[in-house]
């Protein structure tokens, strides 16, 4: 292709398109832009212009290409590229076309646009200033003040104004104004009434809508007297509504020329009314809220005031002033009390109790009136408290006025005074003006009064009868009562009684009355009377008790006189007058006389204080019929009385009573008064009690003086016995019952005659011729004596003379003597055993008592003279036993029933060495160290030992028992006898029996031994050993001979048969030869040594048995030393005799046993050894049958030296 | 069990020598002691099967060496049969009171000590020696009660 052709093609054709695309779109906006040409901006035009522009350019260069043939500017695909880019804005406004408005005077309306926006900023903006302006303001005209300017401002008018509706919506006030940028104070003193006068501010608030005048000057809607002073052209007047009330209302007014108000101005007023509106509203609320706190802070503070206060009164004046102070109140009021009232009621728990009156001018608002009925209940809860208190601070007093009553009442005891008081404290207790109190009569059914305070003192004494008897009258209630029936109550208006009950009995009544008409009981008054008249029943029934113990302790001085009287010994005529005294004190007499039996009559007896002119007067018969009737006389007033005769009844006796003592024999106790005397039924009690008493008294009297005479006599009695049994003698005994039955019964005489066989002799004497009737017998059955026995009982005679035929009979009577009495002399129970008589020289009545002492006298005298006897009888048999225990052989020790010795005799002394005197008392145990009662209750002989200083001493002790007449055991009596020597003897035997017997089992057994072996057939023995045994049974049978030959020359020597040869011995020999063999046999290694003396001379003995002799030493001492020890025998002379010794270095011998080793069958050392210990007695039996003696030296532990004697052979 | 071996302690010559003659012949060995000391001392050194003791000896007596002899751990065990002339009862008794197990009293036959030592050694190796002594003091106290 060509340049040419690529030029049409590629710039030229695009050049051509670009032309149209401009062209088309410069077409299709034209009628637009056209259309807003006017509103068109410079910038619109300039826009629309470029799309033709660009049109025409590119088709002139399209043309200029046609024409060329060449490329724009020689660069083909340059162009190309630079046209497809001019192309793209056609294309793209051609795509959107229905946007191509916006390009065609588009900058125009932006600016419309934005000039609308900023008008609704200025709005915003002015609204939002006013807020943060009023948001902090504090009252109304903080937000009146930027309202008012702003609004000024915005709508750019000369007066700006704020006025608020005020409170009760008839009438609006300026709040705040402003004109021409100053503040138009006078606006604040503006009042516009909404009712009656036309106003903007009237439609504004009536139509709660805008109003917009143009010509304020012609307009009827403004107030003309505002309008002018202002001065305003047009106006504009804007509710301010908030919650859907009408608050104010804000108008703004143009003073220079008239002008419209736009829409959106009103719109911005209305916007900023409501945000003012709010402000209002908001400011209203805290007002409010503070008016609130403030009115309850004030109610608080006034109500602690009233709490303050104690008193109505004073809390009521407080209220009253502090509302008139809070509230600046005209009139402020409280009066106290209920019932209707105008004004603010105060209720207490429901109850008006005051009324609050407040009155000010102008009216109290709804806060004030809030507040005053605040304080109207404090009022009426402070008056409460306040009356509680009182109430309180009353009932104390109430309480501590009957306390005092009380104390003052329940202080007396006596009955009339405790009345008195009554009375008395009852009238102040209930402030009246008198008081009276009634005590039940129970007998008499009546009401009686008893005391009075403030009434008539006639009143004392006055009867009543209840309403319907007594029975179930007591009111429980004390009641108001009117008018009483007795003049002393007359001048009374009112009374108040209550009923005294104790314990449920009905005492009495007490009763208050008041003369003042207008006094009222109150519920107070009765219960106060109420608690008294308890409180005075107490006090009564006290005084009841306090009078009846009074009454009691008086009765019990009588009694406790007569009961002294009883204890006292008195006589019979003390006793009466005793009586006398206490019947007088018992019933509170003048005198008192006790009268007594007489054949004559009553006569007096005892007495008190009774006068002589009284006693004088005769006893009346009626006395006499009263004690025969055993009834009480009682003469209240014996003047006039006709059972008393004139002289009694002028006679200081003006009353008597006469008790009888007891019927029959009692007499009358008679107790008189000065004054006339009515007698109660206790007086009359009273007097039988002490009548009772005094019988017992005078009973007890006569009693008493029985007895005295009786114990006289007894005690002489017991006296009497007491001597008679201090004699032991038989003869004494009775000699003392002679004395002591003359001087029992003040007799001259007194004979004792004792029964012997068929006679009686006079044993003893007193008084009289003693001496001439002493011994002198009689047949027992002659005189009066023989009647006493006859009878075995007392025979008495006054006057025994007169009573012939005993005379002769009886030793005594007749002569000087004619009273007798004569009473057996007896055991009781026994037959007499003689007479005991006692005489008078005058005639004597002999008393029964007396009798009765003589007869016990004897009694005791027969005793007395049995146990003399037996006594005696005793001491001779004591004695005899004495004697013949004492000289007896055997011991005999006799014990008690405790054990002790009561009995140790001279051989029971010897025997166990023990004196009497120290052994009589004790144990016989304890004194021996051995007990020798047996188990057993009898025993035969038994062998008990003993030790005697050291010694064993062997007793055959025989016991028996004795026993009392019960069969207990009394004590036992042992004897014994010392059988030491025998029990040795025995003891020897039996151990020389056990000691022959093992001396002769020993070889036996070894030659039995030894033949039983040789016998064995089942061993066999060699020859050596045969010969051994049989050795030993040989050995063995000689050691058996020499025992037996020992055995017999013990029998020899005790019974003399002993044979020895006497002859010259040379002894040195026979030792030498001894000690040789000695050795020889070699005894355990003992050394036996001779010492023999040169030139001994030959003795005179046995040799063989001197040989055996000194054996039997060396063997001993052999025996008893130890081994390797030596022994010695030696020889030597010694003045005409040899003497010779066998000594040892061995164990020596005890003392003890060195008496004792020569005697048969005792062993030496433990006894344990061989041998029958017969040796020593052998060599001592032959040394003696040789004409020597045998003795030891010895001392323990260190050896022993056996020595004897022989005789030189006389030349 | 090898030869039983008898202690005799016996202050006679003649009574040791029969022991032994009539021991040995029943093939025991004897061991002799002249008194009791040497018996005592024989005993603890030999522990022999059993020990014939004399009671009646000078210096220390049968009772006091089998007292010895009992009290000592090393000889307790030894059956001791006391070989006596003291024929009352009561020595007896007091033989068997004292711990031993038999007693003989002389005089004795020889010929029956063997089968007694034997008999006897059979009994204490099972253990009834205080059987053997309750037998003995029963047998006692039949004869003391006899009259």
């Amino acid at each position: 292709m060509s340049d040419a052709t690529k030029a049409v093609l590629f710039n030229a054709v695009p050049l051509f398109v670009l032309a149209a695309s401009y062209a088309a779109v410069a077409v299709a906006m034209l009628p637009e832009f056209w259309r807003l040409r006017s509103r068109a901006h410079l910038v619109d035009w300039g826009v629309v212009l470029v799309f033709p522009a660009v049109a025409a350019t590119a088709a002139i260069f399209g043309v200029l290409v046609l024409r060329e043939q060449r490329a724009v500017v020689g660069h083909v695909w340059l162009s190309l590229i630079a046209i497809l880019l001019a192309i793209v804005p056609a294309a793209l406004l051609l795509v959107r076309w229905r946007d191509h408005g916006l390009v065609a005077g588009g900058v125009g309306r932006t600016l419309e646009a934005e000039e609308r926006v900023s008008v609704r900023d200025r709005e915003l903006e002015a609204v939002t200033s006013i807020s943060e302006d009023i948001v902090r303001a504090r009252d109304e005209v903080d937000v009146a003040r930027p309202l008012v300017r702003h609004v000024a401002t915005l709508l750019e008018v000369g007066f700006a104004a704020v006025t608020m509706v005020d409170a009760g919506g008839g009438t609006a006030s300026g709040l705040y104004a402003e004109s021409e940028g100053r503040a138009a104070d006078w606006w604040q003193e503006v009042h516009v009434d909404l009712e009656r006068e036309p106003s903007g501010v009237a439609n504004a608030v009536s139509d709660a809508a805008p109003v917009v005048v143009f010509d304020v000057v012609g307009s009827p809607l403004v107030s003309r007297r505002l309008s002018a002073r202002v001065g305003a052209r047009s106006a504009v007047f804007v509710p301010m509504i908030a919650e859907s009330s009408v608050l104010g209302v804000l108008t703004a007014a143009s003073i220079t020329d008239r002008r419209a108000f736009s829409a959106e101005e009103v719109s911005l007023l209305q916007a900023v009314a409501a945000e003012a509106a709010l402000a209002f509203e908001r400011l209203r609320s805290s007002a409010a809220l503070a008016e609130a706190l403030d009115r309850e802070r004030t109610a608080a503070e006034i109500a602690r005031r009233l709490r303050a206060e104690l008193e109505p009164e004073r809390v009521a004046a407080l209220a009253a002033d502090e509302l008139r102070r809070v509230l600046l109140l005209d009139r402020s009021e409280v009066v106290l009390g209920g019932g209707p009232r105008a004004g603010v009621a105060v209720e207490a728990r429901g109850d008006r109790v005051a009324t609050l009156i407040v009155e000010r001018t102008p009216d109290l608002g709804d806060g004030e009136v809030l507040l005053v009925q605040a304080v109207a209940r404090e009022l009426g809860s402070a008056l409460q408290t306040a009356r509680l208190l009182a109430e309180n601070a009353r009932r104390l007093e109430q309480q501590q006025a009957l306390l005092h009553a009380a104390e003052v009442v329940t202080g007396e005891l006596s009955l009339d005074a405790v009345l008195l008081r009554l009375v008395e404290e009852v009238t102040a207790l209930l402030r009246a003006d008198a008081a009276d109190c009634y005590l039940v009569d129970g007998e008499r059914g009546v009401l009686r009064c008893a005391a009075v305070h403030g009434f008539d003192a006639g009143l004392v004494g006055v009867e009543f009868v209840p309403d319907g008897g007594l029975s179930g009258t007591a009111e429980d209630e004390p009641r108001v009562v009117g008018r009483l029936p007795h003049a002393a109550y007359d001048t009374f208006a009112l009374g108040l009684e209550a009923p005294m009950v104790w314990a449920g009995e009905w005492l009495g009544v007490l009763g208050v009355g008041v003369r003042d008409g207008d006094r009222r009981f109150d519920d107070d008054d009765v219960e106060l009377l109420g608690a008294f008249a308890s409180l005075a029943a107490l006090a009564l029934r006290n005084a009841e008790s306090y009078e009846a113990s009074v009454r009691r302790a008086g009765l019990e001085r009588g009694f406790s006189r007569i009961a002294s009287l009883l204890g006292e010994s008195l006589s019979l005529a003390e006793s009466y007058d005793a009586a006398a005294h206490a019947a007088a004190d018992a019933l509170g007499a003048d005198f008192a006389a006790v009268l007594a039996p007489t054949a004559a009559g009553l006569a007096v007896a005892g007495e008190y204080r009774l006068p002589a002119e009284v006693r004088a007067l005769e006893v009346p018969a009626a006395l006499d019929e009263a004690r025969a009737a055993a009834q009480v006389l009682a003469a209240s007033q014996v003047a006039g009385d006709e059972r008393f005769g004139t002289a009694w009844q002028a006679s200081p006796v003006a009353s008597l009573l006469a008790i009888p003592v007891s019927e029959g024999a009692g007499g009358v106790v008679l107790v008189c008064f000065r004054e006339p005397r009515a007698f109660t039924a206790d007086d009359l009690g009273l007097a039988q009690q002490v009548a009772a008493a005094a019988h017992g008294a005078l009973e007890r009297s006569r009693l008493f003086e029985a007895e005295r005479a009786a114990r006289s006599l007894s005690q002489q009695l017991a006296r009497a016995a007491a001597a008679l049994t201090t004699e032991l003698d038989p003869g004494a005994v009775l000699q003392a019952a002679a004395r002591e039955a003359a001087e029992l019964l003040g007799a001259d005489a007194a004979l004792v005659s004792m029964l012997d066989g068929d006679e009686v002799v006079v044993a003893a004497a007193v008084g009289g011729p003693v001496g001439s009737v002493l011994g002198v017998r009689s047949a027992s059955t002659d005189g009066v004596a023989g009647d006493v026995l006859a009878a075995r009982g007392p025979i008495a005679l006054a006057d025994g003379t007169s009573a012939a035929g005993h005379a002769p009979a009886d030793p005594l009577l007749g002569g000087r003597f004619v009273a007798y009495l004569g009473v057996p002399v007896a055991r009781s129970g026994e037959e007499p055993r003689g007479v005991l008589s006692v005489y008078a020289r005058e005639p004597r009545t002999w008393r029964d008592e007396e009798v009765e002492a003589l007869t016990t006298l004897a009694a005791n005298a027969a005793v007395a003279y049995v146990n003399a006897e037996l006594y005696r009888h005793v001491a001779i048999e004591r004695e005899q036993s004495a004697a013949i225990l004492a000289n007896i052989a055997d011991g005999i020790v006799a014990v008690d029933r405790d054990g002790r010795a009561v009995l140790w005799n001279h051989a029971a002394e010897a025997i166990t060495g023990v004196p009497a005197s120290e052994a009589v008392g004790r144990p016989p145990g304890e004194i021996l160290r051995r007990e020798l009662q047996s188990d057993r209750e009898t025993s035969a002989a038994r062998l008990v030992s003993i030790s005697r200083g050291g010694d064993e001493v062997w007793l055959a002790l025989s016991e028996a028992v004795m026993r009392d007449p019960a069969g207990a055991v009394a004590g036992r009596i042992f004897a014994f006898r010392d059988i030491s020597a025998e029990y040795a003897v025995e003891e020897m035997k039996s151990g020389f029996v056990s000691s022959v017997s093992l001396e002769l089992r020993a070889p036996l057994t070894t030659i039995y031994g030894f033949a039983q072996t040789l016998l064995r057939d089942d061993v066999v023995f060699s020859d050596d050993d045969r010969r051994t045994f049989l050795h030993f049974i040989a050995r063995e049978a000689e050691r058996l001979t020499a025992t037996v030959d020992a055995l017999l020359q013990v029998a020899r020597i005790e019974t003399g048969d002993l044979a020895v040869s006497l002859e010259p011995t040379d002894v040195g020999a026979v030792v030498t030869e001894l000690v040789a063999s000695a050795t020889d046999s070699g005894q355990n290694g003992h050394h036996v040594v001779a010492d023999i003396a040169a030139d001994m001379p030959p003795a005179r003995a046995d040799p063989v048995k001197l040989r055996d002799v000194l054996e039997q030493l060396v063997s001993n001492a052999v025996k008893f030393s130890p081994d390797g020890g030596t022994v010695t025998v030696s020889a030597r002379r010694t003045g005409d005799a040899v003497e010779l010794a066998v000594s040892d270095h061995g164990t020596g011998i005890a003392p003890s046993e060195r008496e004792r080793i020569f005697e048969k069958f005792v062993k030496g050392g433990s006894g344990i050894g061989r041998g029958t210990g017969v040796g020593l007695f052998i060599a001592q039996g032959l040394v003696r049958e040789m004409g020597g003696r045998i003795h030891v030296d010895s001392e323990e532990g260190s050896g022993s030296r056996f020595a004897f004697e022989l005789p030189l052979v006389r030349e | 069990m090898g030869t039983t071996r008898v202690l005799v302690i016996d202050d006679e010559a003649p009574i040791r020598l029969l022991c032994r003659v009539n021991l040995e012949a029943a093939g025991m060995s004897v061991l002799e002691a002249g008194d009791g000391v040497a018996g005592i001392e024989e005993a603890r050194r030999s522990e022999p099967d059993v020990i014939l003791l004399d009671v009646m000896m000078p210096g220390l007596d049968g009772w006091h060496v089998a007292e010895a002899l009992l009290d000592d751990p090393a000889t307790d065990e030894i059956p001791i049969v006391f070989l006596t002339a003291r024929a009352e009862l009561r020595d007896r008794a007091r033989g068997i009171d004292l711990g031993g197990v038999d007693y003989v009293t002389k005089p004795f036959d020889p010929v029956e000590l063997a089968p007694l030592v034997r008999d006897l050694l059979e009994r204490v190796e099972h253990g009834q020696r205080d059987d053997l002594r309750r037998e003995k003091l029963t047998e006692l106290r039949a004869q003391l009660a006899r009259p």
